[in-house]
C-alpha cells in the first residue's frame, strides 16, 4: 500500500465511522461547564495550601490590618454605573470601521488591519492588508464564523484568521462597498452596485446572487441603483440603509427581501428599531411595510452613531462645547429619555477634520474610533462588574 | 475578563480543531467514546497550559501531543487491565472489531494491532498530516525515530492487510508499550 492510498483509505474509513458515530453535539457546553469549575479547583489546592501557613501567622497580621473602616477601595473617575473612559490606544495609522470578536477589537486601517486586545487595550497585531482604505475606497471589517473579514480596494474581501493573524484568502466581490457583517453562517457584503452579496465562510466563495436593494414598497426600483450607506444585523435580519429614503430587511431565515420606508436604521434590538437623523426614533419592528414611531428622542444634533449594549441605547456625537469632542449618550429603552453624557477626553481632532466616528459594543464595553487621529477609546460602566 | 479572552480563543480553537482531534483520537484508541473524552480532556488541558497556546500556528500540534499522551495513558492503562484479566486473546477496542466489511475495517483492525508508538506515528503522518519534524515534535522523540517507527509500522500494516486473517501477533503481556525504544 502506497504513502498517499494509506493516507487516503484511512480518512475515508475514519469519516465513515464517524457518520455513524457523530460528535456529541453539547460537546462545547460541556467543556465550558468543566471549565467554569477550573477556577474552583486551582483555588482549592491553593487554599488548601495557604491555609495552613495563614492560620498560623496571618490571623495576627489581618486582626491588624482590618480597622473599623476597611481597606479604601479603588475606584474609577465617575458616580456608579456611568460611563467612563477604560482606556484607549493610538493605533500607527488612519483607521474607521471596526468590528469585536475573538477577544479582540479589529480595525481596518490604509494597508493594515489592526488587532487590539480588548482587554488591555494594548495594540497586538498590524496586520498587512493591502488595498483597505485606499483611494476612495473605504474598508468594512466584521468578526464572525471563524475569521475576520475585511473588504479592499472595492474588488475584494480578505479573510483573516483571528487565532494566527494570517490573511488566509482574498475573495473576489465586485465594487465591494465598506459594509460587511457576520450573521446567520454567511458573511454579507454591500456593493457600490445597491446589491448585497453574499460569501459562504467554510469555502470562502460567493454564494448565490447578489441581492438588489432600494426596491419600493411595490417592488418598483426607485430609478438610479441606491448606494448602500449601512447593514445593521439584528431582529433576525439584515438592514440595509440606502441614500433614497428605504430600508430594505432581509429575512435571515427565509432569504424574503423586503422594503420600507424609512430613515437611517442604526440598531436594531430591545424590541425596536433605532432610527437616527436629526433625532433618534424608535420604531416597531415592521412586519409590514408600514411602522409605528414608539417615541422621539432629542439627541444631540450632531449624532453619528448608535449602539445598543447592557439592554441601553448609547449614541455617540460630536460636541462643540466648551470644546470639541466625542460624547456618549445613555438612553434608558424603559423611558426612552437621556440619562447620560459622557465626554470622552482626547477625541478631538484637527479642526479640519470629521470623519465617520463609530462605536460598536463588546464583552468588555463600548468601542469608539476617531478616524483623523487614529484614537480607539474604550469605555465601560462604572460598576463592579467592569473589568 | 482575561478569562473571558482565554475563552473566546479557546472556542475558536475548539471550532476548528474538535472534529479534527477527535478522529485522530479515534484513528489511536479505536473507540469514539474515548476518543470523545480524551479530545475534550485535551481541551481541558490546553486551557491549563494556556501559555503553551500563545504561539497560536503550534496549536493543532500542541493539541495533538496532548491527545497522543493521553491515548497512550489510556491504553496503557487499559492493557495492564487485559494483563490482570489474564486475557487469553487480545482483541481490537470494540468500535473497529466487527464484521468484516471491507478494506477500512482490515485497516483500523491492523491500525489498533500496531504498538501505540508506531500507531501515533501513522496516525499523525497519514491522517493529521503532519511532516517528520511535526510528528517528532508531539510525540517528543527524534525525527530519525519517526522514520523508523513509521517504515516498521508500514511494513507492519502490510503484512496485515495482506493477510486474510487477523490474528494478532503477540498477547497483551508481550506487546511493545510507549516506553520501548
Amino acid at each position: 500500500m502506497r504513502h498517499e492510498q494509506l493516507a487516503e483509505t484511512l480518512k475515508l474509513v475514519i469519516k465513515r465511522e464517524e457518520a455513524k458515530n457523530p460528535p456529541r453535539p453539547d460537546g462545547w457546553a460541556s467543556l465550558e461547564r468543566r471549565l467554569r469549575r477550573e477556577p474552583w479547583r486551582r483555588a482549592t489546592i491553593a487554599v488548601a495550601a495557604a491555609c495552613s501557613v495563614a492560620v498560623i501567622i496571618a490571623i495576627p497580621a489581618l486582626l491588624h490590618v482590618i480597622g473599623p473602616s476597611g481597606p479604601a477601595s479603588k475606584s474609577l473617575h465617575g458616580s456608579p454605573g456611568e460611563l467612563v473612559v477604560l482606556g484607549a490606544a493610538r493605533l500607527p495609522g488612519e483607521s474607521a470601521r471596526m468590528a469585536v470578536g475573538y477577544g479582540a477589537v479589529w480595525i481596518a486601517g490604509t494597508g493594515k488591519t489592526y488587532e487590539v486586545d480588548q482587554v488591555t487595550d494594548q495594540l497586538l497585531r498590524s496586520i498587512t492588508t493591502p488595498g483597505t482604505n485606499r483611494g476612495g475606497c473605504q474598508s468594512g471589517v466584521a468578526a464572525g464564523s471563524g475569521a475576520v473579514w475585511v473588504t479592499h480596494d472595492c474588488r475584494g474581501v480578505y479573510r483573516i484568521d483571528p487565532v494566527t493573524g494570517q490573511v488566509t484568502a482574498s475573495i473576489t466581490v465586485l465594487r465591494a462597498a465598506d459594509m460587511i457583517v457576520a450573521a446567520h453562517g454567511l458573511i454579507w457584503t454591500a456593493t457600490l452596485n445597491g446589491e448585497i452579496v453574499r460569501i459562504n465562510p467554510k469555502t470562502g466563495t460567493v454564494t448565490g446572487q447578489p441581492i438588489p436593494i432600494g426596491y419600493d414598497v411595490l417592488g418598483r426600483r426607485a430609478g438610479a441603483p441606491p448606494s448602500i450607506v449601512g447593514i445593521v444585523s439584528g431582529a433576525g435580519a439584515l438592514w440595509i440603509d440606502t441614500s433614497i429614503g428605504f430600508v430594505g430587511r432581509i429575512d435571515l431565515a427565509t432569504g424574503r427581501v423586503a422594503s420600507f420606508k424609512l430613515g437611517d436604521v442604526s440598531a436594531v434590538g430591545i424590541g425596536s428599531a433605532w432610527v437616527l437623523g436629526s433625532e433618534l426614533i424608535r420604531t416597531d419592528l415592521p412586519p409590514s411595510s408600514s411602522v409605528g414611531i414608539d417615541a422621539t428622542v432629542n439627541t444631540r444634533p450632531l449624532s453619528a452613531n448608535v449602539s445598543l449594549w447592557r439592554g441601553q441605547v448609547w449614541v455617540l456625537a460630536w460636541v462643540s462645547t466648551p470644546h470639541r469632542a466625542l460624547s456618549v449618550q445613555r438612553i434608558d429603552p424603559a423611558d426612552n429619555n437621556l440619562h447620560g453624557d459622557t465626554l470622552i477626553p482626547g477625541s478631538a481632532p484637527p479642526a479640519s477634520a470629521s470623519g465617520p466616528v463609530s462605536v460598536t459594543a463588546g464583552p468588555t464595553g463600548l468601542w469608539v474610533v476617531e478616524p483623523s487621529t487614529g484614537m480607539l477609546f474604550h469605555l465601560g460602566v462604572n460598576d463592579a462588574h467592569q473589568r | 475578563m482575561e478569562r473571558e479572552q482565554r475563552r473566546q480563543v479557546l472556542a475558536a480553537l475548539y471550532a476548528r480543531h474538535y472534529a479534527d482531534l477527535r478522529r485522530s483520537a479515534f484513528a489511536l484508541t479505536g473507540d469514539w467514546g474515548l476518543a470523545e473524552d480524551l479530545t475534550q480532556e485535551a481541551f481541558v488541558r490546553a486551557w491549563r497550559s494556556w501559555d503553551h497556546l500563545r504561539h497560536e500556528q503550534s496549536a493543532r500540534a500542541y493539541l495533538h501531543a496532548i491527545v497522543v499522551n493521553l491515548a497512550r495513558t489510556s491504553l496503557q492503562r487499559q492493557l495492564r487491565e487485559l494483563r490482570l484479566r489474564a486475557a487469553a486473546e487480545w482483541s481490537a477496542p470494540a468500535a473497529v472489531v466487527g464484521p468484516h466489511t471491507g478494506d477500512g475495517i482490515d485497516l483500523l483492525r491492523a491500525l489498533a494491532r500496531l504498538p501505540v508508538r508506531k500507531r501515533a506515528c501513522v496516525v499523525l503522518r497519514f491522517y493529521a498530516d503532519f511532516s517528520e519534524a511535526e510528528t517528532a515534535a508531539a510525540l517528543g522523540v527524534s525525527v530519525g525515530t519517526v522514520k523508523s517507527q513509521t517504515a516498521k509500522a508500514l511494513r507492519s500494516l502490510r503484512k496485515w492487510m495482506d493477510d486474510d486473517e487477523l490474528v494478532p501477533e503477540r498477547s497483551p503481556a508481550t506487546r511493545e508499550t510507549w516506553h520501548e525504544a
